[in-house]
């Protein structure tokens, strides 16, 4: 399997995913204060969440 | 009269989906695939999202809080890395024509048939729970619609309608749905495509209906996020739902159940048949790596409101959370939302039994019962029968027994218990296939005994810690099992092995088992030595990238068969017609002629077995490839040098990539050469509009003194009368004008001459001294007549000697005379010759106290025709092409001419010639 950049950047994307969705990253949203609505908590997870999806894509259809 | 209504869409649904189904196969057998696009892949993995998914998520957010998301935040994060390993299971899954996972890890580790066997076993028993879930969330949920407009929430009559057992109906209802399904084709490895079509379907049902009443819930119910939130949050007790904390989840089990569910999203057997095994095109993985995570997302959105809401609705009902998805529009009297919603928990449920069923039952007759059919002779290929419709038979049967497992399964353990960890146990069974498969596909040393000790050591941790304590806690009450141990026993307690505490159930059993799975695997393999057909199949998967799909690179076989029987077997499995069609395929491919030929090669015998693989299995092919052949066993040192020659083939093949390298170069080099004849061509062209311009220009100057002939002709002509005078000075200026005209001739040819260099050079030891002498002299009548006094100032004391053509530099120093005299001043003119030696050069002055040349004239009046007089004079002077002449021989000799000039105060043109070396002096 050759390798290019964009593979490097889907294993960097792949550790910062770990990261975001692990214990000291968390735990600095783990409030329930109220933002936009919604537990900042919970925006945390969804959004970064979002976030991984949106550099997946950007890494997988950018046409460079 | 309700229920009869739920009971009509219901099945109205399931027709539809057998319309969709049928339509995918027929188009499919006319070519023309409906799944072979990126966004049905994405959508067919969206089989990953159960009744778990649409029931229990829910459930479990309500007691668990955001303890429900690392079930689709694992997919996220490993989907990222689907290019690498997803491809890769893609890559070697076609090129060994696998057909379930159980086949995958047999094949890798020589096709071990024992191997395949276990992986089943592990499979069926792991999933049963998963079918059950599914068994019991269809059920529930149908009895809870079933008693609309009432909300009948006891669980003691929550699966009975009437004294009669709606688990066991829904049960024997998805059974006969995925036979009709599921078993319609016998060889497995050829896509499914009706059935990938309607999975795909059902994806989009199940995310409409869940945001449906995502959407009614949070907008309907409650007037917005802001609102459900603002109200949740406020109940302290629903605002630690929100946290993380040892009363909803804590980090440790989320960051478990992440990594579990990055296993299970690739072992799971429905994930394993719908990402690798129907894949069309390994380019879908790109787009499916983030639009699948993006699924996930959208369908979990809604998630943990509606938990939030169902809490603060049914705030004092005994309510199981599993059911609050259809409660809530239930509760609300929103009958047709609730009937969608059914809708969609259905097509959750079904596409979920349907794909595992397919997967193990294929699992189960290829890989579990075949094998043993062979080996007990019950199956005999040599005899004649139709055993593809045993296959079929058994695959039937298996669904069916599989069904009842599942049924058996929820009818044993705690019905009380929450749909999530009825689940979580199977995904910790199929994790036990991740060191032996990873394993398999990254590390060459993994042996068929270590993956097999692997894989019993794993699964019995994972049977006592998981599945055999949940039968050991009916209603919920841990028995002294559970508590004290066997035999009081307590590091034996199942959900605390050597006393661990601080771990949930399902991460302890996950730690424990695969602890003592990759534990087995390595040892053991370090351990063990592979076999020859082991290490084969170990390359084959491991680089599989470095073999081409049609090659079958190695022949680990040597042996003797007959093409009849052959024949016989492969008609046997796949039907007369089928056989005929590959095999006439093989011969036009191969160029062969099966009534000239007897005996069968190893590649007959191999691309025999690879169709069987398709029906049966590898491990199933094997056995059933070596009843009609005798084998020889090859020798360590034979594999050795069949695996040299392939390492040759690599070794030419990467010959071949330096050559296309160099070709890429040459062409690069071919590029360039272009780019320079491009230059030359246009250079030619540069040079060819100079020679138009200078014919053009020749023309005009001819032109020139030959109108002025011809008119002064004319004038004497017409005028037979005129006097003597005017005669003579006409006659005079037309002799005048002649000569120019020849004189103008002759030098063009001269420069042709020159610039052809086809002009003739008698070169000779010139003494400087007397051409100048001579020059002066011949000059001397043109300078008195204008009143120009020539001046010599030159070393006589010895002799100026150079290596020219005498008359061409006499023709040089005529040159540079004449213009110096010409603009010299009448009456007051002075020319001044001078030479000097510098270095090895003789330079030679010719100044004139003129006008000068204006500096921006000083380069052009070297170009032909480019006079400077004619500017300074009002009229041309010569021809233009006296000093362009001249520069042409100087530079012909070695040398290089000049002019300096101030305007107004003369210019001075200069030569310089080379002296010759002492030798020649």
């Amino acid at each position: 399997m050759r390798s290019g950049p964009r593979e490097s950047w889907l294993v960097v994307l792949f550790v910062a995913g770990c990261l975001l969705f692990s214990y000291p990253l968390m735990e600095l949203f783990n409030h329930v204060d109220l933002l936009l609505g919604a537990p900042v908590s919970v925006l945390y997870l969804f959004g970064a969440w979002l976030g991984v999806i949106g550099v997946a894509w950007l890494i997988h259809e950018w046409r460079s | 009269m309700f229920g009869a209504l739920v009971l009509l869409v219901s099945l109205l649904y399931l027709g539809l989906l057998f319309a969709i189904a049928y339509y995918g196969d027929r188009q499919a057998d006319r070519g023309r695939s409906i799944i072979n696009n990126p966004y049905v892949y994405t959508l067919s993995m969206g089989v990953y999202c159960t009744a778990w998914t649409y029931y229990g998520s829910v459930g479990r957010a309500s007691s668990s809080g955001l303890g429900f998301l690392p079930i689709y935040i694992g997919p996220t994060l490993i989907a990222v890395l689907w290019w690498f390993v997803l491809r890769k299971m893609v890559r070697i899954s076609r090129m060994n024509r696998i057909t379930t996972i159980a086949d995958f890890i047999a094949s890798r580790y020589g096709k071990s048939s024992t191997l395949g066997g276990l992986v089943t076993v592990i499979a069926v028993v792991g999933i049963i729970p998963y079918i059950s879930l599914q068994l019991n969330a269809v059920s529930a949920s149908f009895t809870l619609l079933w008693g609309y407009p009432e909300l009948h929430f006891n669980p003691s009559d929550r699966f009975t309608i009437s004294g009669l057992d709606t688990a066991l109906w829904v049960t024997l209802g998805m059974a006969a749905f995925a036979i009709l399904f599921g078993t319609r084709h016998l060889d497995v490895t050829e896509h499914h495509q009706g059935l990938v079509a309607a999975i795909a379907f059902e994806s989009i049902v199940k995310l409409i209906a869940f945001l449906a009443v995502g959407f009614f819930v949070t907008f309907v119910l409650f007037n917005g996020p802001v609102d459900l939130f603002g109200q949740a949050m406020a109940d302290p007790a629903l605002a630690q739902l929100a946290t993380f904390s040892d009363a909803t989840v804590d980090y440790n089990q989320w960051a478990w159940l992440t990594f579990l569910s990055m296993l299970a999203i690739l072992f799971l057997p429905r994930q394993f048949q719908m990402a690798v095994l129907e894949n069309m095109d390994e380019n879908h993985i790109r787009k499916a790596s983030w639009l699948f995570p993006l699924y996930l997302l959208v369908i979990n959105i809604f998630v943990f409101p509606i938990a939030l809401a169902g809490l603060i609705v049914f705030r004092d009902q005994p309510i199981d959370a599993d059911l609050f998805v259809l409660g809530l529009p239930m509760a609300a009297g929103n009958e047709l939302l609730a009937l969608f919603v059914f809708i969609g928990g259905l097509s959750a449920a079904t596409s979920m039994v349907i794909v595992d069923t397919v997967a193990l039952s294929t699992m189960v007759s290829n890989d579990l019962m075949m094998p043993m059919l062979l080996k007990l002779r019950i199956v005999r290929p040599s005899e004649r029968g139709d055993y593809g419709g045993t296959l079929l038979s058994i695959r039937r049967v298996a669904i069916v027994v599989i069904m009842l497992l599942g049924y058996l399964y929820f009818r044993m353990t705690d019905t009380a218990a929450s749909l999530v960890s009825i689940g979580l146990i199977s995904f910790a069974a199929v994790a036990q296939f991740a060191p032996a498969f990873l394993g398999g596909i990254y590390w060459k040393g993994g042996t068929r005994l270590g993956a097999l000790s692997g894989l019993v050591a794993g699964f019995l941790v994972w049977g006592y810690t998981l599945p055999l304590a949940a039968t050991h806690s009916f209603g919920g009450a841990p028995d002294d099992f559970l508590l004290y141990g066997p035999w009081g026993i307590s590091w034996l307690r199942p959900h605390n092995l050597f006393n661990l505490t601080g771990l949930d159930p399902v991460s302890h059993s996950l730690f424990w088992s695969l602890l003592a799975n990759i534990g087995a695997y390595v040892i053991v393999s370090l351990l063990t030595r592979s076999s020859v057909i082991e290490q084969g199949q170990a390359s084959r998967f491991v680089n599989v990238f470095d073999y081409s799909a049609e090659s079958e690179a190695i022949f680990l076989w040597r042996g003797t068969a007959t093409v009849q029987a052959l024949r016989s077997l492969l008609e046997r499995f796949l039907g007369q017609a089928r056989t005929e069609r590959e095999l006439n395929d093989y011969a036009r491919r191969h160029s062969l002629d099966w009534t000239q030929m007897h005996q069968a090669d190893a590649e007959l015998v191999q691309f025999a077995e690879r169709l069987l693989a398709g029906v049966m299995g590898a491990a199933s092919a094997r056995v059933a490839i070596a009843s009609v052949v005798q084998e020889e066993r090859l020798s360590m040192d034979e594999v050795l040098k069949l695996l040299d020659e392939t390492s040759q083939v690599r070794a030419y093949s990467r010959q071949l990539e330096n050559r296309t390298r160099q070709l890429e170069e040459k062409s690069r080099e071919l590029e360039a050469a272009t780019a320079e004849l491009r230059a030359a061509n246009e250079r030619l062209q540069e040079l060819d509009r100079l020679k138009d311009d200078f014919i053009s220009t020749v023309t005009h100057e001819l032109r020139t003194p030959l109108t002025s002939i011809r008119a002064f002709a004319e004038i004497l002509y017409d005028n037979p009368t005129l006097d003597e005078a005017r005669r003579t000075q006409f006659v005079g200026i037309i002799l005048k004008e002649s000569e120019r005209l020849s004189r103008l001739i002759n030098q063009v040819l001269d420069l042709a001459k020159l610039e052809a260099g086809a002009a003739e050079w008698n070169t000779t030891e010139v003494d400087m001294r007397a051409l100048i002498a001579e020059a002066v002299r011949a000059s001397s009548g043109m300078a008195e007549e204008k009143g120009v006094r020539i001046l010599t100032r030159i070393d006589e004391s010895r002799p100026l000697l150079v290596w020219v053509d005498e008359d061409r530099l006499m023709q040089v120093m005529l040159n540079l005379l004449s213009n110096a005299v010409k603009f010299s001043p009448e009456g007051r003119g002075e020319v001044c010759i001078s030479t000097e030696c510098k270095d090895h050069w003789l330079v030679v002055h010719v100044a004139d106290n003129g006008i000068g040349i204006r500096p921006e004239d000083q380069k052009v009046i070297f170009d032909k025709f480019r006079q400077g007089g004619d500017r300074r004079m009002g009229k041309p002077q010569g021809t233009g092409l006296g000093l362009p002449i001249s520069a042409q021989i100087i530079a012909h000799f070695g040398g290089k001419l000049w002019v300096e000039s101030e305007p107004g105060k003369g210019a001075t043109f200069s030569f310089m010639l080379p002296l010759p070396s002492s030798d020649h002096r």
